[in-house]
């Protein structure tokens, strides 16, 4: 299978996994020494929605199923962890959150998948905000106030930065494995035209359900990370908002490279802690982003960047890449 | 029993108000605007603000009404400009894409409003002449709730006159079937897309401005209305203006008797409702919503 | 791509200059500085208290220069504020900010505390109960130890573990959440408002006295945890109290509801009596307004004898106007009912202040009180003491006795402040500047309001 892998475009080789692994894995080891404290859970978010981001980009880049609802899973992980944290073992925690939001995930696809393009994106949206109002409504989930003092146990703020570290890592290989994948190639072949791709007799909808079903996965493991990096998890989790910002990620990174999501996840992250001061001006400035890179940077922060190469490096001509945009 | 469907009935019109120009911006331009509740929005504000710089205590309903029409109008405006300025570029991209940048609009617009009047919840008071309540068939109903019912009635009516009986109408209709034909016939389907946008757009500024003295006015009302609303477009079937209508309707005498008779339902029975439409008839409940039914 | 920059470059430009133009005055009032930035050390910012040459304040051994200029020595003595400064409900961090301030500045004019400056280093909770997680361990990476603040219970609840695990001290300026003092009672939490089971006891007390001409209750509530189990306790005090009253219809009404006019259609297929009905109104912030607004054209509150708004207070009445209904505000202070040197220099130091814009009010705020409680605690606490350390600092809390505006208090063993409950009465009045006017204030002690709070953890 690697051979395989590797003998396809530069950015399937291993390289282009390991390259960015290893910066991140520099970034984990190296940041306990430089932060602490509110600064260090900034970049534990970070992390999270590095993953956040690249499982929803499942949806976004590979197949076309636009889902405004992934903060349901994200909130389903995070409860998960803060329902079990004080009875079983972090990684069993863990692990259950992934499953949980899997099995969710399953559920919601089976009903949703029938549709398509706008309208599958309404009815996720709903989805979404229905659970959040479960939550809201349910009291052996804390209702509004949430589950607090979720605590990891011995491990100091050092070991639950190297944990979230540790398993961001983790399944950003995987993903990638599974992006890289024959399977997800064929996701990928679905996104450009679902038609072709039932008449070649590929299940479409198959492929569509267990597409949902991993990025709902990543978004609950990154959930589930989140509960022990913040202490707390209120309905706020699975707020439809909350959906809008691994989006607004995956746009401004570049939807159609692995990597993209990461690199929106790492400067939206930023941005908005920047701006949380600032009342009114954090949405303007947040909706000119959107706008500006809707319009002048459509393939996102790494599509400019891999143009601007391009433009360097004059002579060779642009390689065709397929559609790459939204 | 009859107060609650009443009042359902002009949330109804209120939801009507809003939906119909989504639907409608829909219709001619396939996009699906996010950043229609940031007008609605516009429309409270721009009518709360000539209404507090006049100062006029207690407020009369004429210069209420001449308030109600500056704010549609004014917000018509912004329309016109927000669409040259940006929904042209949009049109080009995939409907993803266009949802994302009218969500980035609706951002901007909520931004700059709470920038301009903050987070304090505004008021406005009612209108003299229609401040009170009446007995109809034996039930308080407030006078405001039948201004609503009223103007709905006009705007559907009105629209319908518009879409089925102009020749402006014809074109709009015309372009929604099939741009593309428009154009190799030589119409001129940028200025139909500009002036239908105007019209959508005034009629959610229209809303919001009619909505203010029911709600404590904040820059989320853009976001409060919204999801409402595209339910119902979804529901009615997309495209359809008598869909979106029967639709805002339903969606509103439900609400109101799930309150009034099973009240944790509250605010969940138009998903449930939602839902069981979509699973029934997911097209939504016109048939042949394209054409402007 | 010259049209898109272009466009862009407009878009950006109509949308500076749109905001560029902004603080159109709303109102009669001058239009205020609003919200203090966060992060700002507060002492510079408003125009206050040089009145300290009156004998009202309570501070002790402080020194004073020959010329009346205070002189400090050592490193100023930070306090954390959290608190809500933003956001629909930003009203209640602001005013929370102004009283603490106004106690600050009166404490600095005579040396600040063991002789230190006081300074309040302010952060937004942002009604989310993540990001006062976040605040408290800046706070703590930062070294300050002592905080206020808190509007949201959420908020305290979520600050609660990180105050324990790092021994720091919180003392609540706005949360009424009554579990603090049963369930979730902290040795490191105090309170300082009045909580839910006291206004209720409270409310309950004058449903047998006052009002015992009303025979049924109605209830009106948020649709959350609070709002239930308020109205479960308000419930069972009518009905076991000795005027034979009891209750009657109950709405719930979601906090995202737009349409009040069903849940009004519910109370009123009551058929509520003008002579014989009361109306527990507990509902705050716009969603109180909103309601009210779609319930007065219905006259809904001319069925009702008695509305008692309970947690309510004069912003209700300043943003109805002269249409609102008259209410009796169930909460824990009105500054028309307390006559004490304390109380006259907070007000007289408070109407120096320029008013909060879109809120007109006569004087100071019960939100305002319990800012400035809450530091007059602390500052009281840290001179007993003699130290900031944290231990040292509950300690004196848990002991002292301190003058406040609404005379001198203590802290009950299960860490609330002892102070009466206010009720007083407002309604819409045209011919008032503001176009509402308040009066008949009274006092139910804590002897009444907590008599059956546990003492012991």
């Amino acid at each position: 299978m690697l051979a395989r892998l590797r003998s396809r475009r530069d950015s399937a080789s291993l390289a282009g996994l390991l390259g960015p692994i290893a910066l991140i894995v520099v970034a984990v080891l190296v940041v306990p020494s430089l932060a602490s404290g509110a600064t260090m859970f900034l970049y534990e978010l970070v992390l999270i929605q590095i993953l956040m981001a690249t499982s929803t980009n499942f949806l976004f880049g590979r197949s076309h199923m636009p889902s405004l609802g992934q903060a349901a899973f994200f909130g389903t992980g995070a409860y998960t962890v803060a329902l079990v944290y004080d009875v079983v073992p972090i990684p069993a925690a863990l692990l259950l959150a992934i499953a949980v939001s899997a099995v969710v995930a399953f559920v919601i696809a089976a009903v949703s998948v029938r549709t398509d393009g706008l309208v599958f994106a309404n009815v996720t949206l709903a989805l979404g905000q229905g659970m959040y109002l479960l939550a809201v409504k349910t009291n052996w989930v804390g209702s509004e106030n949430g589950i607090p003092g979720i605590s990891a146990g011995s491990l100091g703020a050092n070991g639950v930065w190297y944990l979230v570290g540790g398993c961001v890592i983790a399944a950003l290989v995987v993903c990638w494995v599974i992006y890289h994948s024959p399977f997800g190639l064929t996701l990928y072949a679905i996104r450009e035209d679902p038609i072709r791709l039932e008449f070649l007799g590929v299940n479409v909808a198959i492929y569509r359900m267990v597409s949902f079903t991993i990025a709902g996965a990543g978004a609950g493991l990154a959930g589930g990370l989140f509960a022990y990096a913040s202490g707390i998890v209120t309905p706020n989790t699975m707020y439809w908002t909350q959906s809008g910002y691994p989006i607004l990620m995956i746009l401004v990174g570049g939807m159609g490279f692995f990597w993209g999501p990461a690199i929106g996840a790492i400067g939206v992250t930023l941005l908005l802690n920047e701006l949380s001061g600032n009342p009114g001006w954090n949405l303007i400035i947040l909706g000119l982003v959107l706008i500006g890179v809707l319009l002048f940077a459509p393939r996102g922060l790494l599509g400019l960047w891999v143009d601007a190469r391009a433009w360097l490096r004059r002579g060779s001509a642009r390689r065709p890449l397929p559609a790459h945009s939204p | 029993m009859l107060g609650s469907i009443f009042a359902g009935i002009a949330d109804g019109f209120l939801l009507f108000l809003i939906a119909s120009g989504l639907t409608l911006i829909f219709g001619v331009m396939r996009i699906l605007n996010f950043s229609h509740g940031g007008y609605f929005m516009l429309g409270a504000y721009f009518a709360y603000q000539v209404v507090t710089s006049a100062g006029f205590s207690p407020l009369p309903l004429g210069f209420f009404i001449v308030a109600v029409l500056i704010g549609s109008v004014g917000v018509g405006a912004v329309g016109i400009a927000t669409e040259r300025l940006l929904f042209r570029r949009i049109y080009e991209l995939s409907d993803i894409a266009s949802l994302l940048g009218t969500f980035g609009l609706l951002l901007l617009i909520e931004g700059i409003a709470e920038v301009i009047w903050g987070i304090n919840p505004m008021s406005v008071p009612f209108p003299t002449l229609v401040d009170k309540s009446v007995k109809v068939v034996g039930v308080r109903v407030a006078t405001y709730s039948i201004v609503l019912i009223g103007v709905g009635i006009l705007v559907g009516i009105g629209l319908w006159y518009l879409l089925r009986r102009t020749a402006f109408g014809e074109r709009a209709r015309a372009v929604a079937e099939d741009r593309y034909m428009c154009e190799l016939v030589g119409m001129n389907t940028a200025a139909v897309s500009t002036a239908v946008f105007a019209i959508g757009t005034m009629l959610a500024g229209l809303g919001g401005a009619l909505a203010t003295p029911l709600v404590a006015l904040t820059p989320d009302v853009a976001t409060a209305f919204i999801i409402e609303a595209f339910a119902v477009v979804i529901v009615g079937g997309l495209g359809s203006i008598s869909g979106s209508l029967i639709a805002a309707l339903v969606f509103g005498v439900v609400d109101s008797l799930a309150i009034t008779y099973v009240p944790s339902l509250s605010g969940v029975s138009f998903f449930i409702l939602m839902f069981v439409v979509l699973l029934v008839r997911p097209q939504g409940l016109v048939k042949n919503a394209r054409a402007f039914a | 791509m010259r049209t898109h920059r272009t466009a862009f470059a407009i878009a950006a430009a109509l949308s500076m200059v749109v905001a560029a133009c902004s603080s159109t005055s709303t109102d009669q009032q001058s239009s205020a500085s609003s919200e203090p930035s966060s992060q700002q050390s507060a002492s510079s910012e408003q125009s206050s208290a040089s009145g300290s040459e009156s004998a009202a304040s309570s501070s002790e051994g402080s020194s004073e220069t020959a010329s009346g200029e205070p002189t400090f020595t050592g490193e100023p003595l930070k306090i954390g504020f959290l608190d809500t400064m933003t956001g629909p409900n930003g009203n209640v961090g602001t005013l929370n900010l102004q009283g603490a301030q106004i106690a600050v500045d009166q404490w600095n004019a005579k040396g600040g505390v063991l002789g230190r400056k006081i300074e309040l280093v302010v952060k937004d909770e942002e009604l989310s109960p993540e990001k006062t997680v976040q605040h408290m361990r800046d706070f703590n990476s930062e070294g300050i130890n002592l905080i206020t603040g808190f509007t949201s219970s959420a908020d305290v609840l979520a600050a609660k573990p990180l105050a324990e695990q790092n021994n720091m001290v919180i003392v609540t300026a706005g949360t009424t959440d009554t579990s603090l003092t049963t369930t979730e009672h902290s040795a490191n939490v105090y309170e300082i408002a009045a909580n839910i089971k006291m206004m209720n006891v409270a409310a309950a007390h004058l449903a047998e006295t006052d009002w015992k001409d009303v025979k049924v209750w109605d209830g009106v509530n948020y649709d959350y945890l609070t709002g239930h189990n308020s109205w479960d306790e308000f419930n069972k005090m009518i009905k076991s109290g000795t005027s034979g009253s009891t209750t009657g219809k109950v709405a719930f009404v979601p906090f995202t509801a737009t349409q009040m006019t069903p849940f009004i259609n519910s109370l009123l297929a009551g058929n509520p009596d003008p002579k014989t009905s009361g109306l527990y109104y507990f509902l705050f912030g716009g969603g109180a307004v909103q309601f009210a607004k779609q319930a007065m054209p219905l006259d809904m509150f001319k069925d009702y004898a008695v509305v008692a708004a309970v947690g309510g207070g004069e912003e209700f009445s300043a943003a109805l106007g002269a249409e609102g209904p008259h209410v009796y505000f169930v909460h824990d202070y009105f500054y028309q009912g307390y006559d004490n040197p304390v109380n006259k220099q907070f007000i007289e130091d408070w109407s120096k202040l320029d008013q909060i814009p879109g809120l007109s009010l006569y004087g100071p705020h019960e939100w305002a009180y319990e800012g400035y409680t809450a530091m007059l605690a602390y500052l009281n606490a840290i001179t007993d003491a003699g130290s900031t350390d944290s231990d040292a600092v509950k300690a004196s809390l848990s002991k002292i006795e301190f003058d406040s505006p609404m005379g001198k208090v203590k802290f009950h063993p299960s860490n609330i402040l002892e102070a009466p409950v206010t009720v007083w009465e407002c309604q819409g009045d045209s011919a008032e500047k503001f176009g509402y006017k308040c009066f008949n204030t009274q006092s139910i002690p804590p002897s009444i309001t907590l008599a059956d709070a546990p003492t012991s953890f």
